[in-house]
């Protein structure tokens, strides 16, 4: 119905009206940016005058020709491009709306040719009508479709970082793999490599493709060198290369994953002194020696660093090995992505090391002794349950006090130390080694019976009496005496086992000290 | 990087090298090398830039520069084009067509390492935005496209109409211009276009003394020079390399390996510093001259013929041709340049032999010779070894150059590494 009537026109009467219009832009312009000024009103004021001169004038373009084509194009691109999408498409159509009507009051307030009025109101017609929303619409739909899939991508993945717990980092394998893998799908990387160093968990995930072909290995053409085309080469130079293939250098692209973790490793601490400028980088790192540039065929890469201090660092690498290159776009998120993902891992590590503070001991490093009495009420409770037994062994150092009043304070600093490493490396990971107090330590020896737990005792016994604790170039003899007792065959709780213990240590001491003693049961 | 390199052939030796100067040089024999169309249209397109704009009123220099180097390099995206799209005859299918635009987008890249040229490298990219929004890559409409853009894509249709190429007969140019203004072209821009060329002067390709001085004003201004002596020899190489990844990715990454072995070689063979880096530089240069040969020719599967082989054999020479307006990069260009020749003399281009040929030039072509043997270049020939060497047995003499007998059996290679020394 619309298009009949607009084609009712005659060229030479639209043509002339859209010349008239085309006249008096800047005196429409101005009024149409008094209409839609708070439309637009997330821009800047030079910004949004520009669009709306863009719309005004395409409108007025529809109008000579008759076709609202041109017209719809142009808001779309507004919507797309210039504006980011930040418009929706009933927005979208206001504006459109809000330029036709501009354009009819204009008209009726100042002189204008005949027959003017009709055609600006017809083709706003047309502009209203159904069919156009709904081209308007799909239009807009079909040109979001990209931008929104990438943006929602993006949003879900800072989403799962957000949502990140300590116990996905630490126990959840597939971690980097779903972070990484959905980062390289929206950056459309072909290679990415990550890597985080900390003292609570390592992560490590490297997907390189794009490899260069090779087809023998450097040691192989030595000989092809060496004889084929010997009269080709300058001797001194061909010595030189034997030389350098000797001692294993390789030039090319290596992928293999325990080089590149050591590779990257070694490369780190350099990495963080002179981080690359923050950009996209381009094919030419002219620092040969960049790892980076050396594990894959790096085109244009971007990297991230995730330091968080000296001992947790990590660093997130991705390249594109062909055009286009990444964009700034594609580098803001990377930051954005990287500086979520640092937060996150900042947390846990804080997290892990405020909860270390608090159950180990600061000196020795093994659990303290509120931590002690939290296994043990934890480690009876399941004695009880399975009806197991458990065993506690009591160790105290013979002598301390002259050691300490002999060689001085450090010295016994470094023997409760030395033993405690002793103790973690010789005994099994499931026995539970605390400090209990000044010299003394305490083992939980879990699902034991009478002779394990003897057994365990004797084990720490032996296993001190047979080191060489030597500080200083100075080697002292060292001793402990050890008292073992068992629950639930030698006390009722908690408090009463370790009593148990204690008085058996006592009595290990009364007996000439370096030996075990197992507490008499509790009825005797 | 590159510090005692730059410092002492720029620095110490020549000081007062115009350093804009042997950069505007160098990429003109670049486009001219690697030009399509036909000789001299990037050239003319530069020059009818140059004087639209100042007609226009354009008068910052540095803005004309820009231009002018917009118009120098507008096509050289197309460098990452198949031939066979670009020499194409008749409508290209929908498909190609795509190939195609992206070659704005290329030339934008290549543009761009240049930083002084960032102005250069968005009129590049624009410069097939059509008055009616409906040219590529954007779709810009009327004045969203930027003047000076708009003052290339006419030069460059112009120019096209000119020798008769896209739209018309060469007489009908002013009537073609006038048909097309306000649907491809700014209509302000058309009339003064015309103008100039009814001066005489679109036809011109030599600069007057004016426009030379407008050109050269970029060398005194301040901030370029810096620019430009902070990373002069990484901003060439990075340019020339870009150019020959676009081209050939194959060989780029190839550059890139030779001139990691060859630092690593010199290093063992106690180079000094200076000339380590004229060796790495050199190492990622040494094939740029291979932009100015078909990818079917880089590319062939199966033996080149002899016109082929003549062809391939002249990359050291173009590259030598490219490095020459440079005046720190004497040895450079000397090891490039050398670095087929080989030590018992049956080497390209010269045929020197032994100590006659650079030091540097010697390590390259050992540098080169063992990234060959190591990774593939080219796609795998298909022939049988034994095939082949039946085929170049029987075939010497007659259909290959003899002396390329005398090649194979000095230095008895198999047929598949005979690409090796190319």
């Amino acid at each position: 119905m619309a298009a009949v009537e607009i084609a009712a026109f005659g060229h030479d009467e639209r043509l002339e009206v859209a010349l008239h219009l085309k006249a008096h832009e800047g005196e429409i312009t101005e009024q149409i940016c008094q209409r839609c000024g708070k439309l637009l009103e997330f821009l800047e004021q030079e910004e949004s005058s520009r669009v709306l001169r863009q719309l005004l004038s395409s409108a007025i373009k529809s109008l000579g020709e008759g076709d609202l084509g041109y017209f719809l194009l142009t808001l779309i691109r507004l919507a797309t491009r210039n504006l980011h999408l930040q418009l929706r498409i009933n927005e979208v159509s206001l504006l459109g709306e809000h330029a036709f009507i501009t354009l009819v009051d204009y008209i009726s307030q100042n002189p204008s040719p005949v027959r003017s009025r009709d055609i600006v109101e017809e083709t706003y017609l047309k502009f209203t009508s159904d069919e156009v929303r709904v081209k308007l619409f799909q239009d807009y739909m079909h040109l979001q479709e990209n931008v929104l899939f990438r943006q929602v991508e993006e949003l879900s993945l800072l989403g799962q970082v957000s949502q990140l717990s300590e116990s996905d980092l630490v126990r959840d394998a597939q971690i980097p793999e779903k972070l990484m893998g959905r980062l390289m799908a929206i950056l459309q990387a072909d290679d990415g490599v990550a890597f985080f160093h900390s003292q609570f968990f390592r992560v490590i995930y490297s997907k390189l493709i794009g490899q260069e072909r090779t087809r023998q290995d450097p040691a192989q053409i030595l000989e092809m060198l060496g004889t084929k085309m010997l009269p080709s080469l300058d001797p001194q130079v061909l010595t030189a290369f034997k030389n350098v293939i000797k001692q294993g250098f390789y030039w090319g692209v290596q992928h293999k994953e325990r080089e590149i973790n050591e590779m990257l490793e070694e490369y780190y601490p350099r990495f963080h002194a002179n981080p690359p400028t923050p950009k996209v980088q381009r094919i030419l790192d002219f620092d040969l020696d960049n790892p980076l540039t050396q594990i894959c065929a790096a085109h244009s890469y971007m990297t991230y660093d995730l330091h968080i201090d000296d001992a947790n660092y990590g660093l997130i690498f991705v390249n594109r090995a062909n055009p286009p290159d990444f964009t700034e776009e594609d580098f803001r998120f990377l930051t954005t992505f990287g500086g979520a993902l640092r937060q996150i891992i900042g947390n846990v590590i804080l997290t892990n090391r405020l909860k270390e503070m608090a159950t180990t001991d600061p000196l020795t490093g093994v659990n303290n002794r509120r931590q002690f009495e939290t296994f043990m009420e934890i480690e009876l409770t399941r004695a009880s349950r399975y009806s197991h037994s458990v065993g506690l062994a009591m160790v105290d150092i013979d002598h301390f006090k002259q050691i300490n009043d002999t060689y001085g304070h450090q010295v016994g600093d470094y023997v409760l130390v030395e033993l405690c490493e002793l103790l973690t490396e010789g005994l099994r990971a499931t026995e539970i080694i605390s400090r209990y107090g000044g010299e003394e330590f305490t083992v939980i020896i879990p699902q034991a019976d009478y002779d394990v737990t003897l057994v365990v005792g004797e084990k720490i016994r032996s296993l001190v009496e047979e080191h060489k604790f030597e500080y200083d170039g100075v080697e002292f003899p060292l001793t402990v005496s050890v008292g073992v007792a068992l629950f639930p065959q030698m006390a009722v709780n908690r408090n009463g086992l370790i009593e148990m213990a204690d008085k058996a240590l006592y009595q290990a001491k009364r007996n000439g000290r370096n030996r075990v003693c197992m507490a008499a049961a509790e009825e005797n | 990087m590159f510090e005692a390199f730059f410092n002492e052939y720029y620095g110490k030796r020549n000081p007062n090298a115009r350093l804009f100067h042997e950069l505007l040089e160098a990429t003109s024999r670049v486009v001219n090398l690697v030009e399509y169309k036909d000789a001299h249209h990037s050239d003319r397109v530069a020059l009818n830039c140059l004087r639209l704009a100042r007609r226009i009123g354009v008068s910052d220099r540095t803005t004309l520069a820009q231009v002018y180097f917009a118009g120098l390099l507008h096509d050289i995206g197309e460098i990452g084009v198949p031939d066979n799209l670009i020499y194409k005859k008749g409508k290209l299918s929908e498909e190609e067509f795509q190939v195609l635009t992206t070659h704005t987008a290329i030339g934008e890249q290549i543009a761009s390492q240049v930083p002084v040229l960032a102005t250069a490298a968005r009129l590049i990219l624009w410069h097939h935005e059509r008055w009616d929004g409906t040219g590529y890559p954007e779709g810009l409409t009327m004045n969203e496209t930027p003047m000076l853009a708009q003052v290339v894509s006419l030069c460059d249709a112009f120019d096209n109409i000119r020798r008769g190429g896209l739209f018309s007969k060469p007489e009908e140019w002013d009537k073609e211009l006038t048909r097309f203004a306000g649907i491809q072209f700014n209509p302000a821009l058309v009339h003064p276009l015309i103008e100039l060329t009814e001066e005489g002067l679109a036809d011109d390709i030599e600069c007057s003394p004016e426009e030379e001085e407008v050109l050269n004003s970029m060398e005194i201004q301040d901030d370029v020079i810096a620019q430009l002596r902070e990373d002069y020899i990484s901003i060439i190489i990075n340019f020339l390399l870009t150019l020959l990844e676009a081209k050939h990715k194959e060989s780029a990454l190839h550059s890139k390996r030779v001139a990691r072995l060859c630092r690593r070689m010199g290093m063992q063979m106690k180079l000094s510093e200076q000339e380590l880096q004229t060796l790495v530089i050199a190492g990622n240069l040494h094939d740029v001259g291979k932009v100015g040969i078909q990818n079917s020719i880089l590319d062939k599967p199966g033996m080149l013929d002899d016109m082929e082989y003549t062809a391939i054999q002249r990359h050291p020479q173009y590259a030598a041709t490219i490095l020459e307006p440079l005046s720190g990069f004497g040895e450079v260009r000397a090891a490039v340049l050398h670095h087929h020749e080989r030590w018992n003399g049956c080497g390209y281009p010269d045929g020197v032999s032994g100590q006659d040929i650079p030091l540097l030039a010697r390590v390259l072509h050992l540098c080169d010779l063992a990234d060959a043997l190591t990774h593939i270049r080219t796609v795998p020939r298909h022939f049988p070894t034994e095939q082949v060497r039946y085929v170049i047995e029987d075939g010497f003499g007659s259909y290959f150059d003899p002396d390329l007998s005398q090649y194979f059996e000095a230095n008895d290679l198999e047929p598949g590494e005979q690409e090796d020394g190319i």
